[in-house]
């Protein structure tokens, strides 16, 4: 059997957000076929989750790996989306080299959600670089949403970028992973 | 955790008579010096005489027990080659006379019979020593206690070395070591990015903060970074880098042909422009609406900033209770009746499991998605967070063998900590399934037929569970 010594390096980039938000689905939609999966059935998923195909939840966390345009790879993590998992949290966010937050844009709840989740982040992060993806948002709601989202993460992350993304759509994935990057890194706020 | 581990130990010296150099009195009595110094947890662990004896005669005698307890000493075994010398020298010398004089007997241990007076200490030692006599006097150079404790220190040293030269490489390294390299990689990135950016840079170049942004279009990104790094949180001028996904967004609905602008002298893109108006991204009419999108969709409402503060408050997703759960509305109540519907069921059978297996530390069943189904051992506190970690271990290693071999599932799961074993394995029946994880000082194979044997009834249990 061949040997194989030493591994190259790629950067690392967390997907986080709260359960049901599409990480998994993101992950699928850009990684190759190194990916690994950790679903196991949910019984949290809600009856509206069941009805449209949502039965299963993460349980350790998801792998992949996938190349960027410019031919690097990017080696990508899957974060359980509940706090009972908190331990998966603190074992893969402190090395990544970005982190992908993808909250709800069409909830009421929607900031709140991603307000915890940035205090969750920032007291697990001294430095990275970090991007909100708004899934989910109306089209009647985009820029206003955008903006919203924007103003919310700018208050836990001075350089924090917002876009609108939609997690089943390569392009808008990829486009998340090329955003965080290129963001600067920068120290999370208190918030 | 490697920083602890990577600590040395603070030694103290075990106290002994200076003038004499002499084994503690007692400790012949309990089989004289250990056989290795203290080691933390461990030693403590492996050397029951020093148990046998009581509070009072330990303190007086080995004080050098006291500064060895696990909570004031974790870290590492190997610092402690030298101490090990410091202990075993005096207590070798103590037994000098004693070991050569066995060392010239043919046949060990023919001590107690041979020295009748002796056999009252002889005995008890040679029962302390046990195994290491036997292999010690199998050895043509009798006594090696002095002779091979010094032994220790080599064998320390070079991984003592090792460590250092890992401790001095992680230390050199600033704490966000890839920020300043990566920034300069990235810039490849940034910079066609800057480009796209053109309506933000118009505002930028017309705002004094920023005049020169228009002009120096291609290193906007690098040089805006830059200068919002260098004023740290108030940047001068608009954040162009990282509003940038902003404007890139507001760029696409307008399908301008500007992601493959490049002026004179910009560098070559090396991400492709961003495609066309995409189905379902944000902003753009969907091709396919989100299914799971509720049909009236409200407005987002952001929480009011907080009052800036000096640490970071306790957060929902860390335990705070006011805070807002961060998952979608789940059952509550449908998961609560079922998880205990389960664990009523299976409480029988796990109970008679836990009670055959000696020296349990917990035992937990829970459901693979992480919620406690029945459990023992485990603190209120700590039921939740046990049960989560139970299978999200259990998934890593299905996921594992799954990578390795093509299996799905994982028979059993086997882990090892100085002398605590842990197994773990998934019980299905009756459409339910459970992850089971065992925790004790016991040896693997009592834990692995216990275990095993409670399979078949939990899993007649589960089939009753609707």
């Amino acid at each position: 059997m061949d040997i194989v010594v030493g591994q190259r390096v790629a950067p690392q980039v967390i997907f986080a957000g709260p359960m049901g938000v599409g990480k998994t689905t993101a992950m699928r939609a850009v990684s190759g076929p190194e990916k690994l999966e950790m679903d196991v059935r949910s019984l949290e998923a809600n009856q509206e989750m069941r009805a449209h195909g949502k039965t299963t939840t993460t349980a350790g966390f998801d792998y992949g790996e996938c190349s960027l345009p410019d031919g690097r790879s990017v080696v990508l993590y899957g974060l359980p989306g509940q706090e009972r998992f908190e331990l998966m949290w603190n074992m893969l966010t402190p090395g990544s080299a970005g982190i992908v937050l993808w909250v709800f844009g069409d909830r009421a709840d929607g900031g709140e959600i991603c307000a915890a989740w940035l205090r969750a982040l920032a007291r697990r992060h001294a430095c990275t670089r970090l991007v909100v993806a708004v899934s989910r948002l109306a089209l009647a709601q985009r820029d206003e949403g955008v903006r919203a989202f924007a103003a919310l993460a700018r208050h836990f992350h001075p350089h924090a970028a917002v876009l609108a993304a939609d997690p089943r759509a390569p392009e808008d994935v990829m486009q998340t992973l090329a955003a965080v990057l290129s963001a600067p890194a920068a120290r999370f706020l208190a918030g | 955790m490697m920083e602890q581990d990577n600590k040395p130990y603070e030694t103290v010296p075990p106290a002994r008579d200076e003038t004499t150099h002499a084994a503690p009195a007692g400790l012949e009595a309990h089989g004289g010096a250990p056989e290795t110094a203290p080691q933390g947890r461990r030693t403590l662990d492996i050397w029951p005489p020093i148990e046998a004896i009581d509070e009072v005669e330990t303190g007086h005698i080995w004080p050098a027990v006291r500064q060895f307890p696990p909570e004031a000493a974790p870290g590492p075994a190997w610092p402690e080659a030298p101490v090990a010398a410091e202990i075993a020298e005096p207590a070798a010398e103590a037994w000098g006379a004693r070991h050569e004089a066995v060392a010239s007997e043919p046949a060990w241990p023919d001590v107690a019979a041979e020295a009748p007076v002796e056999a009252p200490v002889a005995e008890p030692v040679a029962e302390a020593w046990g195994a290491r006599h036997e292999a010690v006097a199998s050895k043509p150079s009798w006594p090696d206690v002095a002779a091979e404790a010094p032994v220790e220190a080599p064998v320390a040293e070079p991984v003592a070395e090792a460590w250092g030269a890992r401790h001095e490489a992680v230390a050199s390294e600033p704490v966000w070591p890839d920020v300043a390299a990566e920034t300069s990689v990235e810039a490849e990135i940034a910079e066609p990015v800057a480009e796209v950016w053109g309506a933000r840079r118009e505002a930028v170049a017309s705002e004094p903060a920023w005049p020169d942004a228009a002009a120096e279009a291609p290193m906007v990104a690098v040089e805006a970074r830059q200068e919002v790094e260098a004023l740290g949180a108030e940047p001068a001028g608009p954040d162009v880098v990282a509003e940038a996904p902003v404007v890139a967004a507001e760029l696409r609905e307008s399908a301008a042909p500007v992601w493959v602008a490049a002026e004179a002298g910009a560098r070559p893109l090396v991400i492709p422009p961003l495609p066309a108006p995409l189905p379902g991204v944000a902003g753009l009419a969907p091709a396919e609406p989100w299914r799971l999108a509720a049909p009236d969709i409200r407005p987002v409402s952001m929480p009011e900033p907080e009052a800036a503060s000096e640490e970071a408050p306790e957060m929902a997703l860390d335990g705070g209770a006011e805070e807002p759960a961060q998952a979608p509305e789940a059952e509550p109540r449908d998961a609560g009746a079922y998880l205990s519907a389960l664990g009523t069921a299976l409480r029988p059978a796990f109970s008679a499991m836990v009670a055959r297996i000696p020296k349990l530390t917990y035992a937990v069943l829970c459901t693979p998605d992480g919620f406690n189904v029945c459990s023992t051992g485990v603190s209120n506190e700590q039921i939740g967070k046990m049960a989560a970690v139970s299978s999200s271990l259990l998934a890593v290693g299905e996921a594992l063998v799954n990578a390795a071999t093509g299996q799905t599932e994982l028979d059993v799961l086997t882990m090892e900590s100085q002398g605590v074993q842990i197994v773990s394995t998934r019980v299905s029946g009756g459409g339910h399934s459970v992850i089971l994880l065992i925790c004790a000082r016991t040896p693997l194979g009592v834990i692995l037929v216990n275990a095993k044997s409670a399979v078949p009834e939990l899993r007649a249990r589960m089939e009753t569970v609707a």
